[in-house]
């Protein structure tokens, strides 16, 4: 309502009604006096409507054009357990398709009978059924069932988008009600500790509300490991229980939980839950041996006692064979080096093993203790080289074994006539100028450098995720001035070897490798080739430097990715009623993903089976799903994937994952024909539907009719716009206006 | 060194004995040479080894020749780099990228009776320090306290006394009221207090043959090795002392 233009197009109606009641006024001054103003006033009020009525507001008006119905699919269980149970879902079809009429729609109704074969065997396949039905319907649907199904305890493979209400579900669940108590959910963390209790959090739901004590056992193998009783108050349907089993030795363990029934409890199934907890020792064995003492050796030992998670086993080579002690043996604090113990019986216990200034060649001479070294290593350990002016002598590095996880070759060829010598790659005067130098690596004590980390590519990154660490310090590296470097002359690096930095020399600015990683066999291996590292714990900067250099190293070492390059998202099995087939799929995310290839040395085992014929549904670059079938021989309850495999690129991969494997269950069984809460409540979550159960709406869901009201009949309609003078006589101000009138009476009556 | 040229192909050789002769000489020179690289590898100390600096805080500006206790190390032990010379400074700013240092005069440390925040910041970062003065054990006390550093004796069980020679006392002159100390920083020794000179009395032996009364000369050349051993290799033998236990619990 625009004011202006008002005036503008009723110009000659204001204007005479302005000058009628100025000739009004004028009339009712000389006739009441003073009173004349009071009366003008009144007679403006009760005048204002009729004056708005020259201000119209605009009107929206929707007309009915035209009508189309909704399809509405709907899919019917009419398994053994539906019909047994006398529900008569034929006169609810009917039901719904007389609301339809009125709402505008029209049902498209299935039969799972018809949709499966396999139903008319006793079992209910609504797992095997619903996923396909759902994904090849667009718009609403129906869903009548008791919740029975032939796989009970497994997963849904539902791929079902629910966008809003046009294809939103609602499912009409009958059951017979039943005291039933089932098992919700159930989480653990899939690792524990040993000397640590391990903690499950519980969620319990029962569908009757008296007050009651209920037993919840977790059984390992059949035999009870721990159990605990809970109350149910009065009222209560769910209830979160957190417990704490007692510790157990390193180990892997698939725990059974069980809810005991009730004595008239019948619905059995769901009272059990599986889960997978893999227990690890507490602490970490790090076995440390350096050749001789250097200011190093004290600053990665202080790192490593300092962290508590790793217990640390030194060992120093204090005395050379020609030194002369000076004291008898009681006199002195040195024991012999236990090479048998640690390097033939114990070896195996330890997670990393720090070489620091050490030569192989020189301190264990036996071949057995070299090889032993080595083949930790390639079976998986993990290897800290920090160089010195003992480590890597010539013989070292033409050791046979040794030689096969050292990260570089050497280019120079000995004849036949010459045998490594302890020093056949050195320049005596370090001068750069002998012979030795140009032959092979050597340590030289008076190269000083700084360190700068490398470029390495995303792959690499993702496998070397070490590298991420230590370049919030780049700045500090490439401005500490370090002393002490392998140079590696005449040599060239390993295919499985990486140079993580480069040692800049402080005069020549040449770039020579000081930091390499490596994965020699199923281990890896980070190579230090500087004793001089310790100068970043006096950094000036940060005072961690030092600590987190060596930390994310170490952590590294042992696999504890942060970021792992390969981790099972998801395992899913599905077992088929008809086919005696298992259908599994696992989503993969990870580095190594694109190169999971069965042709290419990957091994895939699922359910202790090896599988050869995978497809791979590439979801992103680094989030794959693979999926097979096998035959369906298998007893056990649960069922483990395992994939491993090598890549030139990233190593040794190799991961684990576990899940539940149900067993058929037909409708025959007492324990299903009563139709089961627990699954209708995990479909309407899943599939974000409605819901009712024997006809009462459940939680905060609706009624089937104002579910159909709302999201079903389609109308088109028409919007026209129109003026309303007349809006003011519609409001309650037209009628205080109204009281005007008479009061002017009265006014000019002099009765006020 | 290498004396011989190879040997002769069997087939061009005609003679089968004087074949046999010769490998056989090659293969005795060849077990000679090995044994004397073997004795070299052992006994010539390598060069080209990075150098453990002896650093000392000292007003007195003039250095010290440090040979002989650079010979009684590696003469000893494995450590075979301590340099021949002291590196001497009155300022601590100049030393701080040592990891270990000597300080002769407590009072190039502190400042107001507290320690300097370089000091501070030197032994939090892991250095290792020597303080070779007497010192009234309050003024340890709160000097160290300041860093979280606890000053304890030295009993037998301290890694000082065990580190290579099994110590049973610490060498003091006569007439020096006060003992040794330890500074215990994240329980580790980053400090050690002796109550004298200790590099003069030591420097002092080692080149004339004189100690003062009170001191015997082999436990004072024991006492050194075992505080080099301490500051490069923390508590090792607590490793040692514990191995059972710690396989048992990664068994």
């Amino acid at each position: 309502m625009d004011f202006y233009s008002v005036i503008n197009s009723n110009i000659f109606i204001i204007t005479s009604f302005v000058v009628i009641f100025l000739v009004w006024f004028v009339m009712l001054y000389t006739y009441y006096k003073r009173r004349a103003f009071i009366i003008g006033i009144c007679r403006l009020v009760w005048i204002i409507p009729v004056i708005l009525c020259l201000f119209p507001v605009d009107k929206i008006i929707r007309i009915k054009t035209d009508f189309i119905k909704e399809n509405i699919s709907v899919l019917v269980d009419d398994s053994y357990s539906m019909v047994q149970s006398g529900y008569d879902y034929k006169d609810k079809i009917k039901e719904i398709e007389s609301l339809c009429q009125l709402r505008g729609c029209s049902l498209n109704v299935d039969y799972l009978s018809r949709i499966y074969p396999y139903n008319s065997m006793g079992y209910t396949p609504l797992k095997e059924v619903l996923g396909t039905w759902l994904s090849s319907r667009v718009g609403p649907w129906i869903l009548i069932t008791d919740g029975g199904d032939s796989l009970s305890k497994i997963g849904w493979n539902i791929n079902y988008k629910y966008t809003n209400t046009s294809n939103k579900g609602y499912i009409l669940g009958y059951i017979k009600e039943t005291p039933n108590k089932w098992i919700a959910s159930i989480e653990s963390s899939s690792l524990a500790f040993e000397d640590s209790p391990i903690s499950m959090f519980l969620r319990i739901k029962r569908n009757t509300t008296k007050k009651e004590v209920i037993q919840i056992q977790v059984m390992l193998d059949d035999k009870i490991v721990f159990s605990q009783n809970v109350d149910f108050i009065q009222s209560k349907t769910e209830l979160d229980v957190d417990m704490s089993i007692p510790p157990l030795k390193r180990g892997t363990y698939n725990f059974k939980v069980k809810i005991v029934p009730s004595e008239n409890e019948q619905i059995l199934w769901d009272n059990e839950a599986y889960v997978n907890v893999e227990v690890s020792t507490n602490t970490l064995g790090v076995l440390h041996i350096q050749g001789s003492p250097n200011w190093d050796g004290r600053f990665i030992r202080r790192y490593l006692k300092s962290d508590p998670k790793f217990d640390l086993i030194s060992f120093f080579i204090l005395r050379d064979m020609f030194d002369n002690l000076d004291a008898t043996e009681r006199e002195s604090s040195l024991i012999p080096f236990p090479v048998e113990r640690l390097f033939v019986n114990e070896i195996n216990h330890f997670k990393v093993i720090v070489l620091q200034n050490f030569s192989l060649y020189k301190f264990l001479q036996s071949a057995e203790y070299q090889a032993n070294i080595v083949n930790f290593v390639k079976q998986g350990g993990g290897l800290l080289f920090i160089g010195g002016a003992n480590a890597l002598r010539d013989m070292d590095i033409f050791h046979k074994d040794f030689s096969s996880i050292i990260p570089f070759e050497v280019k120079y060829k000995m004849n036949r006539a010459e045998n490594p010598g302890f020093g056949m790659f050195e320049d005596m005067d370090d001068d750069g100028s002998g012979e030795g130098v140009k032959r092979g690596p050597y340590y030289s004590k008076n190269s000083k450098f700084n360190i700068e980390l490398v470029n390495l590519s995303s792959t690499l990154r993702s496998f070397y995720d070490v590298y991420d660490d230590w370049s919030r310090y780049d700045s500090i590296l490439k401005n500490t001035e370090f002393s002490g470097l392998h140079r590696m002359n005449n040599t060239t690096l390993k295919q499985d070897s990486t140079v993580l930095a480069n040692a800049i020399s402080s005069t020549t600015k040449e770039k020579i490798p000081v930091i390499v990683g490596s994965h020699p066999g199923k281990g890896r291996a980070l190579w230090i080739f500087t004793d001089s590292l310790w100068k970043l714990a006096f950094s000036k900067e940060s005072r961690n430097v030092y600590n987190d250099i060596m930390s994310s190293s170490m952590r590294w070492l042992m696999y504890q990715d942060s970021r792992p390059y390969l981790k099972i998202n998801s395992f899913m099995l599905d077992r088929s009623v008809g086919s005696k087939k298992i259908h599994w799929s696992s989503q993969l995310e990870g580095g190594a993903v694109r190169y999971i290839d069965t042709q290419a040395g990957w091994q895939i085992e699922v359910c202790g089976k090896k599988v050869d014929d995978i497809m791979v549904d590439s979801v992103s670059s680094d989030i794959s799903i693979i999926s097979g079938s096998l035959d369906d021989d298998i007893t056990q309850n649960t069922c483990t994937i395992n994939i491993k495999g090598t890549n030139s690129v990233l190593g040794y991969v190799s991961v684990k994952g576990s899940s539940y494997l149900g067993t058929l269950i037909p409708d025959i069984k007492k324990d299903i024909k009563n139709g089961s809460q627990y699954i209708l409540e995990q479909l309407a979550s899943i599939t974000h539907s409605d819901m009712s159960i024997n006809g009462n709406p459940y939680l905060s869901s609706k009624t089937v009719d104002s579910w159909l009201e709302q999201g079903t009949s389609k109308m088109d309609f028409e919007t026209k716009h129109e003026k309303d003078p007349f809006w003011f006589f519609r409001s309650w101000w037209f009628y205080g206006c109204l009281l005007f009138i008479p009061l002017e009476v009265l006014i000019r009556k002099k009765i006020i | 060194m290498i004396f011989i040229n190879g040997y002769k192909n069997y087939k061009d050789c005609k003679d089968y004995k004087k074949y046999i002769k010769e490998e056989s000489r090659v293969y005795f020179f060849r077990v000679i040479r090995s044994i004397l690289i073997t004795i070299i590898v052992f006994v010539i100390p390598t060069k080209n080894l990075a150098a453990i600096n002896m650093a000392v805080l000292s007003n007195n500006s003039s250095s010290r020749n440090i040979s002989e206790l650079s010979s009684l190390l590696s003469e000893r032990t494995s450590i075979n780099d301590l340099a021949n010379q002291e590196m001497k400074s009155s300022q601590f700013n100049q030393l701080i990228e040592e990891p270990m240092i000597w300080v002769e005069d407590i009072k190039l440390i502190l400042s107001n009776n507290r320690l300097k925040p370089e000091s501070s910041w030197w032994l939090k970062r892991g250095g290792f320090m020597v303080i070779m003065q007497g010192v009234e054990d309050t003024v340890l006390n709160s000097v160290f306290s300041s860093i979280g550093a606890k000053v304890e004796s030295v009993d037998l069980n301290s890694e000082l006394m065990r580190s290579y020679y099994l110590l049973t006392t610490l060498p003091v002159c006569s007439g020096v009221q006060r003992d040794w100390k330890v500074v215990l920083f994240d329980e580790r020794i980053s400090a050690v207090v002796i109550p004298y000179d200790y590099l003069g009395t030591i420097l002092s032996y080692l080149n004339t043959g004189r100690v003062c009364n009170g001191i015997n000369g082999k436990n004072l050349t024991r006492s050194f090795i075992n505080i080099m051993l301490v500051s490069l290799t923390t508590d090792y033998k607590n490793d040692q002392t514990h191995l059972p236990e710690i396989l048992k619990r990664l068994r």
